[in-house]
């Protein structure tokens, strides 16, 4: 305990007073001569025990009210435990931590979103609670936070300048990471006593990387270099509905005039009401497509489904969202997802067949050729078949994809090289093992230029009623996606009788770069891809026909062709649907090279860059993919332009809250009670407990009427009056 | 009686007189007015003979009858039909000079107002008074004698005697039954204040040596209801050690006390067949004695 005018201790001597009067009363006593003295003394002898104490009590009383009432005067403050107490004269450094991860954009049944709450409180703390000569520091709280005034600011208007200039952003919340940012700031302080306002919307989701222990220290750290004064900016526990469209999932980025593509959107309800016929649209090129209902239980998720023909080459924008997106529910922000599809008007494919057969129906790439095209007419992938093994006088620019049917011994070095150059470009690639193949000279040739996804270990051959099958359930690959659902494609129908065990590739330089796009159900990789540069190279176990499979005998095999041409045909620019800070990333025609690029941002900030000639062509990087929503680019002086979509991190929309206190606490931060506060007198109140500790005077003055009224009381009961 | 009679005996008139002789008087006045019959019915003296008038002898006591038949001074002489010797026995310790605050006399004078006031009643019936003061013991013994020279050696003596600490009031009773040889009637004027077993005890003996005996609990206001307020320091008249009270811690404990005390007396004495008659020193004397002679002669 202490007191904010200890002046008023010195009147504690008061308490003497009523010591002083009972002894003078003792020695100022009237004397009373009396003849009654026997029935005196009987009466003082029973009660000469309870009278003492009955006295003490009094006396007791009267010494405890007085002091009870200079100590009020003095205004003492219960001071938190383990925290510095502040005196009048301190000043402090405060972080204020403004949370402005989209959730924040979560309109209350107030009318204001979560975020305007928070930066009234954040402009309340900056003007009401701080003081001349403190110095402030501001930190925008999401997945990245950022410390919009870093060093330590002594002109508080600057600071209530950028809190007002703020604006909600379109990431997640990561609460670790924001820790992790104060921690920073507080250790490069030089100021004793330090103050963290961290303003939040609560959500239980923002504390899933701190729930791990090793984030403890970082926590544990942050409240031991500083009060940590919790505000809670969010909507009331009953006001977290939320519906979700969660970014669209498109059977191909790249698509042809002549195939129509999915589109498919998870709607997810994190509320606690079903949802029934929500009306969903498919908006391309700014106009409306189609629409289609869903009805999704509480917790749950139902996915809208669209299939849509584009007719003209070029890239497309759009949107799947849900009807009107302002007012279906509280929070705007995640009620549509953008996304964009690139219409080209043919993938162009190398095939090569290093051993043709006398009757082409027998060679190894008649059924992927005929696949491709099977009555030679206009069609999505526009194949030309090459025999032989040499790439000489190949132009391989000239072709999205090379598919090799049935190596050999893994082509000449040159070859190999050109190969190599082309992939690394963004070209795609896809091996076929044949009868001929040397799998030691594939693996030495092709292995050593790195083209190879994995190597090629024993071949292995199985009876016609031991054969293998496809396992859809094993795919984890975008690529196949779509053969995930057997419903209608069911690539298991097919048999493996001879196959070449494929050993993944795991050295350094494959690290992230490989992956098995699907397995035999034996569990041994059927196809295996391997991103090499820009490009990717496919290896498969068995034949591209039929010599060691069934497989082009089945109705899945054509589009399984289609998928795996489609997706090694993306080039370089093969991801137009990107996550919040994924690279965007741009093969662009050589006439672009070392031109100004123009990015437009969802938000409509521009920027330019200029784009780079290497090994790898002509490409664009943009790394600013901070915004959600459509990117345009331009570049200056061509009429070359693309679009890409960012969409919104899925988690963010998971309003749920968590109690800031608990989460806190088991987060490691060494409170025993963090004080929490909504309204700004909470915060002033708040802020002035924690710096000063709880004012008592109040609480002493009712103890001192209360003991006054007992004290009355007890005098009467005792008979003591004056 | 009314209520609002006021009493020529009340004790605060009766302070303001100086002479216990007239404060007697005024008393026995108030007595005779009070008792609205004679307390003379029923005398216990019957004409016994004649005798020649000696100088000395009353005037009044002279048969002017037998003087006019035969030119002699015959005095009538009366023959005491029951024999009844009255003495006082008044408590004259340090214990009866208190006197509240809110009384006008206290239990000494009282007493002696009481003691005057009845033994001039008694005279006029020719009854002979004596007086016994005591305090550490039997001070000082009157004989009773029944002559008016008698009544103002009585009243002298009642005002000029002064006090000391009582010891056994039960040994001073025992003490004096013992002296008084004669058959009579004892009234006991005092505070009481002793062991109430030591003191019915020394009743006790006098009703062994066939006295008959009227007990006067003479005591304050203040004695029986403790209404004191304050603390204070309580010093024993009596030199007693001094006692710090709260009173009002005590009062109810005194009076419980008391009350014993009182209730024991008045048995005791009931059990002895002897009249006890508390009286407060508020109290007006007249109404008090008007009332017990009343009650007296209605007994008899």
């Amino acid at each position: 305990m202490t007191f904010l005018t200890p002046a008023f201790l010195g009147a504690l001597a008061l308490v003497g007073i009523p010591l002083l009067i009972h002894l003078i009363r003792r020695r100022k006593l009237k004397v009373v001569q009396w003849a009654a003295m026997e029935f005196l003394r009987q009466s003082q002898r029973r009660q000469r025990r309870r009278l003492r104490i009955e006295e003490l009590i009094l006396l007791l009383l009267r010494i405890l009210i007085i002091a009870c009432a200079v100590l009020a005067f003095a205004r003492p403050v219960l001071r938190a435990m383990g925290v510095p107490l502040l005196s009048q004269n301190t000043h402090v450094y405060a972080v204020i931590v403004l949370d402005n991860s989209f959730s924040m954009d979560a309109r209350g049944s107030d009318g204001k979103t979560s975020f305007d709450r928070a930066k009234a409180a954040a402009v309340e703390v900056v003007t009401r609670v701080l003081r001349d000569g403190d110095s402030v520091s501001l930190v925008l709280l999401s997945d990245n936070p950022e410390a919009t005034v870093d060093a330590p600011s002594f002109d508080r208007g600057l600071v209530r300048r950028r809190i007002e200039a703020a604006h909600v952003g379109d990431r997640g919340t990561d609460n670790l990471a924001g820790a992790r940012m104060v921690d920073r700031l507080l250790r490069v302080s030089k100021t004793p006593v330090r103050e963290v306002y961290w303003i939040s919307d609560d959500q239980s989701d923002a504390w899933a990387t701190s729930r791990k222990e090793s984030a403890r220290a970082t926590w544990s750290e942050m409240g031991k270099l500083a009060r940590v004064n919790w505000i809670s900016a969010g909507s009331g526990e009953n006001e977290r509905d939320n519906l979700q469209v969660e970014s669209p999932i498109l059977g191909s980025e790249l698509v042809t005039p002549q195939l129509a593509t999915r589109i498919d959107a998870r709607i997810v309800n994190h509320g606690i009401k079903p949802r029934n016929d929500l009306l969903v649209n498919l908006i391309v090129d700014g106009a409306p497509k189609a629409s289609t209902r869903v009805s999704v239980p509480p917790g749950g998720s139902a996915t809208a489904e669209f299939i849509h023909q584009f007719v003209r080459t070029g890239t497309h924008t759009g949107s799947i969202s849900l009807n009107d997106p302002a007012n279906v529910d509280m929070l705007e922000h995640d009620n549509s997802a953008p996304f964009v599809v690139r219409v080209r008007d043919r993938v162009k494919v190398l095939v090569l067949d290093p051993r043709p057969a006398r009757n082409p129906s027998q060679s190894e790439s008649y059924f992927l050729v005929k696949a491709m095209a099977p009555d030679e007419s206009l069609e999505s992938l526009q194949p030309r078949l090459r025999e032989g093994e040499s790439l000489s006088g190949v132009t391989l620019r000239d072709y999205d994809v090379v598919a090799i049917a049935g190596m050999a011994d893994g082509l000449s070095q040159n070859d190999r090289a050109a190969l190599a150059e082309y992939v690394k470009a963004g070209g795609g690639v896809v091996l076929f093992p044949g009868p001929d193949t040397d799998a030691r000279q594939v693996n030495a040739a092709l292995g050593g230029a790195g083209l190879l996804p994995a190597r090629l270990g024993a071949r292995k051959k199985l009876d016609e009623k031991s054969g293998l099958k496809l396992d859809p359930s094993s795919i984890r690959h975008p690529a196949l996606s779509l053969f995930k659902d057997t419903t209608n494609l069911h690539l298991s129908g097919a048999q493996f009788f001879t196959y070449y065990a494929l050993d993944p590739a795991n050295d350094e330089a494959s690290l992230g770069a490989v992956r098995v796009m699907i397995r035999y159900n034996n569990g041994d990789p059927a196809l295996v891809e391997r991103q090499v540069g820009l490009g990717h190279v496919v290896l498969a176990a068995s034949t591209a026909g039929r010599l060691w499979n069934d497989l082009p005998l089945q109705s899945s095999y054509v589009p399984l062709v289609y998928q795996l041409m489609f997706y090694l045909g993306q080039g370089a620019t093969s991801h137009r649907n990107l996550k919040l800070d994924e690279p965007l990333f741009l093969s662009l025609p050589l006439k672009d090279a070392n031109k100004a690029v123009r990015v437009t941002a969802p938000d409509s900030v521009t920027s330019s860059q200029s784009s780079t000639l290497d090994s790898r062509g002509v490409t664009f990087r943009y790394d600013g993919t901070s915004r959600a929503g459509i990117y345009r680019v331009a570049v200056a002086g061509s009429g070359t332009s693309d679009a890409f979509a960012v969409g919104l991190p899925g988690d963010e929309s998971n309003l749920a809250y968590t109690d800031p206190r608990r989460a806190v606490a088991e987060a490691g931060v060494p409170t025993n009670d963090l004080a929490v506060a909504q309204s700004p007198e909470q915060i002033r109140a708040m802020v002035s407990r924690a710096r000063y500790g709880a004012e008592i005077w109040y609480s002493m003055i009712c103890a001192v009427l209360g003991m006054l009224f007992l004290e009355s009381l007890l005098a009467q009961k005792f008979g003591r009056r004056g | 009686m009314p209520a609002t009679q006021t009493y020529i005996g009340d004790p605060k008139v009766l302070a303001r007189i100086d002479s216990l002789e007239i404060r007697a008087r005024t008393v026995v006045e108030g007595v005779m007015t009070g008792m609205h019959k004679s307390p003379y019915r029923g005398s216990s003296v019957e004409f016994a003979q004649h005798r020649d008038y000696v100088p000395g002898d009353e005037i009044r006591h002279i048969d002017w009858k037998v003087y006019a038949r035969s030119d002699r001074y015959q005095i009538k002489q009366f023959e005491e039909e029951t024999n009844l010797k009255a003495t006082f026995v008044l408590d004259c310790s340090t214990s009866m000079n208190y006197k509240g605050e809110k009384s006008a006399l206290s239990k000494r004078e009282y007493s002696a107002i009481v003691a005057a006031a009845l033994s001039t009643l008694l005279l006029k019936q020719r009854d002979p008074v004596g007086l016994a003061i005591f305090d550490e013991g039997v001070r000082q013994y009157i004989p009773p004698a029944g002559t008016s020279a008698h009544l103002r050696m009585l009243i002298d003596t009642l005002s000029r005697t002064d006090s000391r600490p009582k010891t056994g009031i039960g040994d001073t009773l025992h003490d004096l039954a013992e002296r008084l040889k004669r058959r009579g009637m004892l009234i006991v004027l005092s505070d009481l204040f002793g062991d109430p077993d030591d003191i019915l005890r020394g009743l006790q003996h006098f009703k062994h040596k066939k006295h008959e005996a009227i007990i006067f609990h003479v005591l304050d206001r203040d004695e029986i209801t403790f209404p004191f307020r304050d603390s204070a320091i309580f010093e024993g008249m009596e030199g007693e050690a001094p006692i710090t009270a709260e009173p009002n811690a005590l009062r109810k404990q005194y009076l419980a006390a008391f009350e014993e005390y009182a209730r024991r007396l008045k048995g005791g004495c009931r059990d002895l067949d002897m009249d006890y008659q508390q009286m407060p020193t508020d109290q007006p004397i007249d109404e008090a004695l008007a009332r017990y002679l009343s009650a007296r002669a209605d007994r008899s």
